[in-house]
């Protein structure tokens, strides 16, 4: 059985509201679920398929869209990622925050929400992570447009 | 004056961060020390420019006396926004830049983004790049686990075995050099093989390296690895036991000397690795206790073992064949797709969520530093050690700047 099988079975009665979308063929199977329901999908990954390990958080600008895509891992048997997709509007992008079900979500949120704006909901140390606090705009954007000129600093070189 | 344990100093002496613009978390250790010789708190930076701190990694502190309450790392001074500058180049002119993001195992990093894409792209690689890719990674990886055990000894006031292991590792750079024609950075893994072939003189020199390497394992041993003083440093010092482990996604030697048996070489083999005989070292190994900065050090070593034996079996079993892929030519891009591979690099596991429109460019190439991840522990397992401890275990997980800021 895939593991898609056993998150759908897992997730029971709930399965339709959670899930908008199966992808199992190829070489990248993933699952697409409402973003309100992403912490109830993981903890039903986590507990039912034996995903143990958040293993990546990782933030896509579709122009349209954008998109958090989650990699999870099992460690003990049988390893193999796991992934979950969530579909945000664009104008304002907020996903329920992972990191009360695993630390490793605190920074990898925090960077999504640095680099591409991607706003994690009840977060306990939102910040920006890499770039400055008081940097202007998420760099991964598709039209992020680069300052000229940053505390004085000449950055057009 | 009583000798109890204080319960919260924080409503006896409150204390702001001191340092502008930094907000500390406000979860802290409570102290250990007696309350009548407990003294001021005091917040202050280490690093960015710190040698132990390995690179430009600034850590604020809330110390009381020698006792850690409360570390922040801060990250991103060495920030490039890598991520960005491939989604603006093309897929050949992208590669070296990876290199940069860890420098100590540039090669790693450069399979680490290359598997990901050749999967999207449904690209085959020749049987003997593959192995290529293999002497080259393994070389790689003892390379820089030498470094980082150098570098821990360093940490922990030895200073002689870290010139030892220098010795061995700048003959290691010299084969790399030898064959890529660069030291550190290499360019070398390309998108459907690798660049350059190696020569039978070349093997030769090889195999002599890993013999000699096998030769002054032992030595490294008597100077650092059973030194009384490195063992009372290390032994029990900032543990690291597998439920943390899992739960902030540290991967590699922290992982394995945790006493969980993840290795991806092991678990989904890549570029042949399938091919080797090789063993997965896993913690407790003989002194201290799991997961202890003693036994992540010796876990490094041990897979320096390990690593020799698959470079001597993949240069011993070198298959014929090509080199590189010829359909992949300059201007080569990959078709729409996604893929998500990841590999055992040095310092945990490297990976690459790849998209591509089918454009020119890559549209997206998200890397899992996992440097990143594993210094995320710092912030919850530096409460309540000492500054000379949180040293101990910052040397011991093995961190590259460059890879945690990208």
């Amino acid at each position: 059985m895939s593991w898609i099988a056993a998150f759908t079975e897992a997730l029971g009665d709930a399965a339709e509201n959670v899930i908008e979308e199966a992808h199992d063929e190829g070489n990248h199977p993933f699952v697409r679920v409402r973003a309100e329901s992403i912490v109830e999908a993981a903890r039903a990954l986590r507990d039912k398929c034996g995903a143990e390990m958040l293993h990546q958080i990782s933030g896509v600008d579709y122009a349209e869209h954008m998109e958090v895509i989650y990699h999870f891992t099992r460690v003990t048997r049988d390893p193999g990622f796991l992934c979950l997709k969530v579909s945000v509007p664009r104008d304002n992008p907020v996903v329920p925050t992972l990191a009360h079900e695993w630390r490793a979500a605190n920074w990898t949120e925090r960077e999504t929400w640095d680099l591409l704006g991607i706003r994690f909901d009840g977060h306990p140390h939102h910040y920006r992570i890499l770039l400055a606090e008081d940097w202007v705009g998420h760099p991964l954007r598709k039209d992020y447009e680069p300052p000229t000129e940053y505390h004085g600093i000449d950055c057009t070189q | 004056m009583s000798n109890t344990v204080s319960e919260t100093p924080a409503a006896a002496n409150p204390n702001p961060s001191q340092i502008q613009g930094v907000k500390l978390s406000g979860e802290r250790a409570v102290p250990v020390i007696p309350r009548d010789i407990q003294t001021d708190e005091l917040v202050f930076n280490m690093g960015p420019q710190h040698p132990s701190t390995h690179g430009v990694l600034r850590v604020v502190l809330r110390t009381d006396g020698e006792v850690v309450l409360e570390a922040q790392p801060l990250i991103g001074n060495l920030h490039r926004s890598c991520e960005k500058i491939l989604e603006n180049l093309t897929y050949v002119q992208g590669l070296p830049y990876v290199d940069r993001m860890d420098y100590l195992g540039a090669l790693n990093m450069e399979l680490g983004l290359v598997l990901s894409v050749e999967e999207a792209g449904g690209v085959e690689v020749p049987k003997r790049a593959q192995y290529l890719r293999v002497i080259m990674c393994e070389l790689n990886r003892v390379i820089s686990h030498l470094f980082a055990s150098g570098q821990f000894g360093l940490d922990m006031g030895a200073f002689t075995p870290f010139l030892y292991m220098f010795r061995e590792r700048e003959e290691g750079l010299k084969l790399l050099n030898m064959v890529t024609g660069g030291r550190l950075l290499y360019h070398y893994i390309r998108y459907g093989g690798v660049t350059r072939d190696i020569t039978p003189e070349w093997a030769k020199l090889c195999l002599a390296w890993c013999d000699r390497v096998l030769a002054h394992m032992p030595e490294y041993d008597n100077l650092l690895t059973w030194n009384n003083i490195f063992l009372n440093r290390s032994c029990g010092v900032a543990i690291l036991d597998a439920s943390t482990c899992m739960d902030f996604a540290v991967t590699g030697p922290c992982l394995r000397a945790a006493g969980v048996k993840r290795d991806l070489r092991k678990d989904m083999p890549y570029s042949s690795y399938e091919d080797f005989d090789f063993e997965v070292p896993v913690g407790p190994f003989e002194k201290g206790v799991v997961g202890d900065s003693w036994n992540r050090y010796r876990q490094r070593l041990m897979e320096i073992h390990e690593s020799l034996k698959i470079i001597r079996q993949a240069i011993e079993g070198l298959p014929e064949g090509e080199t590189q892929q010829k359909k992949i030519s300059r201007a080569w891009k990959s078709p729409p797709g996604e893929a998500y591979v990841a590999s055992e690099a040095p310092r945990g596991e490297i990976s690459c969520y790849f998209v591509s429109d089918g454009g020119k460019f890559p549209y997206r190439c998200r890397m899992r530093g996992p440097s990143f991840q594993n210094i995320a522990v710092l912030e919850l397992c530096s409460r309540g050690l000492l500054i000379g401890d949180l040293i101990a275990l910052l040397g011991s997980i093995d961190i590259t700047l460059g890879e945690v800021d990208r």
